[in-house]
């Protein structure tokens, strides 16, 4: 570490070349400006959160060139996890060189989650940069589950679902569209659209994953999500 | 300043936040964990709990992975955070053997050791560390403890707190509130069996095949047969986990339901190989400076016999232990960036000065220069014992394997050295002809063996202090070392020798002897080496 001075022998095996020298500048030493709260709000070391006002131009330390003390900078901007229905607070913290991002934290203005996340959160970062994630829109080529896709665009894609819905529905086949999706982040907005087309067809994450939990509140209180009352709950 | 954890186990529920979240922020490679959640079940339904304990890196005030770190890659700065250095990283492991927390792993990425290093890149800025920030609990708390208003040191001043392995004086700055012995104490529970992801119970860095074998594989076949590769070693590693000498009322009813795989052997056929070949050039050495010692004549021809052996297996000593670093391409750094109080460095030191003396006696005795000899060979010979020794002092640096912290191991490898000193010198009385001083080799490794064997029953036989050391005890009698220890290292290794010794001295059974003799050091170096390594430190 280059803080610390080196041994004889290792300045001198690193003056003749033999081996790198790791005691160049920039290696350890110690930034004042880097410190970004008071030194009250150093020592307790508490929900240090990067204020808003700082967010489109956040520095920190590179952990995967520590202890080499490279700088990145950051732009911050807020989101939301979808992992669950929970929807906490997310921050992106996207790394302005290369415009990807490169880690997310919690958001500390959601009054949900107020800063944090469960294991689900950071974890996001795997479905970012998921080699398997689909960019744009793939069309089927060859036999069903040759794997072969190949990519249309999005004129195609509408104008090759509104002729096939168009055509089951005014051929009264209602049965044979569904709606498929992961999450249903819409709010009731394609169940309105699916209503109005006259077909019950929408399948989804919440169909398996909290059906019977979202049935049984509705026939309870005529609506899919509890409300508990925390403050006088025993568990 | 003074930076320490406190895991507040009363609101800890083991979501894993702070897992995927220091995954996330330094980017730690899949099959090995800066920190994680182990998670035991004791009791029976419905009198049953589930305790969670957060394991890592405790920032010892003593270290022991900085003390035993050959090359600083591992060092304490001035607030209390112990950082590491990929830069400088060899890859010898010994710190991993070295940390009684099982704390640090080797990074498949670039092959050198890493662990938690609280975030010192946060800290840096003011920010704490990225687990700290994302518990939603607030169960890790993180700050300065000398600092009598912060949060940490007003919970310290107030809670009841335990820390991991207390006894081992390594002064860990993680506390924990409610910790459970049932979680902490990594021998009230069988260790996990292996899983098909944990590829990591294979072992780490080049030990890790099984890892590099599934990387980029989707076959179904290899998983498959890795599935089943796994249960088998599973079954083998419940067999010999049994702890007798733990706690009864936990033992059978606390089961581990969570945890990261174990990390396998570390040090492997290079370390036990490069220990016999260290003996070997220590004892070529020695014997015929004994010899002189006793006015035996030593021919100089004798003398060059003595010098190239211990060259060549101090050479090929070094070969052992380069190719056992992770970083072979750093192996100068042991000599170059020396943090001299570990003894990797002293013993690296010693190989080298050694090597520098023997070939100063070998040039001066192959030129007939006239030098003053005997001071020479007295300063050799010391250095000679050390180099004989000095693993002896490494292991008991490695705090977290207790078998080794032995006393008696010190006369074991001066023995073994002699041993296999007078070994080769019977070789060498067969391709070069017998010499008068050569009678004291059959002597020599007659006491040699008797004192051999009376060491290997006083370490096991003498209780050893701690249960870990005693499951190594148990697993080298009669565990899964058992065959291997008893035909291995008592018969062929010393019975059987000394038998042909007494029985039958004519020199083709001599030179049986010198044989067996060889098997058995290997043989105990190779179960001395890798026995310790199975019990599990988290």
């Amino acid at each position: 570490m280059g803080y610390k001075k080196p041994s004889f022998i290792e300045n001198l095996a690193e003056k003749i070349g033999i081996i790198p020298n790791l005691h160049k500048e920039g290696y350890q030493e110690f930034e004042q400006d880097m410190r970004q709260f008071t030194d009250e709000e150093v020592a307790q070391l508490y929900e240090n959160f990067p204020p808003p006002e700082k967010w489109d131009n956040w520095v920190e330390y590179n952990p995967k060139k520590w202890p080499r003390k490279e700088k990145r900078t950051y732009q911050i901007v807020p989101t939301t996890c979808f992992n669950c229905e929970s929807a906490c607070g997310l921050t992106a913290f996207i790394d302005k060189e290369t415009n990807e991002v490169r880690k997310f934290e919690g958001n500390p203005y959601h009054p949900g989650s107020r800063g944090r996340n469960c294991a689900k959160g950071p974890a996001t970062i795997n479905q970012i940069t998921d080699p398997d994630r689909v960019l744009f829109p793939l069309k089927r080529k060859g036999e069903r589950g040759s794997g072969e896709w190949e990519r249309v665009s999005w004129d195609e894609v509408l104008d090759t679902f509104a002729e096939r819905i168009r055509n089951a529905i005014k051929e009264n086949r209602h049965n044979e569209i569904a709606y498929h999706v992961g999450r249903p982040g819409h709010e009731k907005f394609m169940d309105w659209i699916l209503q109005g087309w006259g077909i019950d067809g929408h399948n989804s994450h919440t169909n398996v994953c909290s059906s019977g939990a979202r049935f049984g509140y509705n026939i309870w209180y005529g609506y899919d999500r509890p409300s508990p009352d925390h403050a006088n709950a025993k568990f | 300043m003074k930076y320490g954890f406190i895991i507040d186990n009363r609101k800890c529920i083991g979501c894993h936040a702070c897992t995927t979240a220091c995954k996330s922020e330094h980017d730690v490679p899949v099959g090995v964990n800066r920190t994680y959640v182990k998670q035991v079940e004791k009791g029976e339904f419905p009198n049953t709990r589930r305790i969670f304990s957060v394991m890592r890196c405790n920032h010892c005030t003593d270290a022991p992975c900085v003390e035993i770190c050959p090359v600083e890659a591992l060092y304490t700065r001035e607030d209390g955070i112990v950082d590491f250095d990929n830069n400088r990283c060899i890859g010898c492991k010994s710190c991993m053997q070295a940390c009684p927390y099982d704390a640090l792993y080797i990074d498949p990425d670039n092959n050198t050791a890493a662990r938690c290093n609280y975030c010192a890149h946060r800290v840096d800025v003011g920010r704490e560390p990225a687990c700290v920030t994302v518990c939603p609990e607030h169960a890790i708390i993180a700050g300065d403890m000398d600092n009598p208003h912060t949060e940490i040191s007003m919970l310290l001043a107030r809670q009841q707190v335990k820390v991991r392995k207390p006894e081992k004086g390594t002064n860990p700055n993680l506390f924990y509130i409610d910790g459970d012995e049932a979680s902490l104490n990594p021998e009230a529970t069988e260790k996990s069996p292996v899983t098909l992801w944990s590829s990591q119970a294979r072992g780490v860095g080049h030990y890790a095949k099984a890892a590099e074998k599934m990387i980029g594989t989707n076959d179904d076949v290899d998983l498959l047969q890795m599935v089943i590769d796994n249960e088998m070693q599973s079954a083998y590693q419940k067999k010999e986990t049994q702890n007798p000498n733990y706690i009864d009322v936990l033992n059978g009813t606390a089961r581990r339901v969570y945890d990261t795989p174990d990390k396998g052997i570390l040090w492997g056929w290079e370390v036990s190989a490069y220990v016999m070949t260290k003996a070997i050039a220590a004892g070529a050495f020695l014997i015929p400076f004994i010899a002189m010692l006793l006015d035996y004549d030593v021919s100089s021809d004798t003398k060059l016999w003595s010098a190239g052996i211990s060259l060549v297996f101090l050479a090929l000593t070094g070969l052992f232990l380069v190719m056992d670093l992770d970083r072979p391409d750093r192996f100068l750094n042991v000599l170059l960036r020396p943090q001299w109080n570990s003894w990797l460095v002293r013993g690296g030191y010693t190989i080298t000065v050694f090597g520098l003396l023997v070939t100063v006696w070998a040039v001066t005795t192959f030129f007939e220069l006239n030098i003053p000899e005997m001071p020479l060979l007295w300063v050799t010979a010391v250095f000679a014992v050390l180099l004989a020794i000095y693993t002896a002092f490494l292991f008991a640096q490695a705090k977290g394997r207790d078998f080794w912290q032995s006393p008696s191991l010190v006369l074991h490898m001066l023995i073994h050295s002699v041993m296999a000193g007078a070994a080769i010198f019977i070789f060498v009385g067969f391709i070069s002809g017998y010499e008068s001083w050569m009678d004291i080799l059959k002597p020599v490794l007659i006491g040699a063996l008797l004192i051999n064997l009376f060491t290997v029953v006083t370490e096991l036989t003498v209780t050893h202090p701690t249960t870990a050391a005693k499951r190594v005890v148990k697993m080298i009698t009669s565990g899964r070392y058992k065959m291997l220890f008893w035909v291995g290292t008592i018969i062929i290794g010393n019975l059987l020798p000394l038998a042909l010794l007494f029985i039958a001295p004519a020199t083709e059974t001599l030179a049986l002897a010198a044989l067996a003799i060889f098997a058995g050091i290997y043989i105990t170096e190779k179960i001395w080496v890798e026995a310790p390594q199975r019990v599990p430190l988290a």
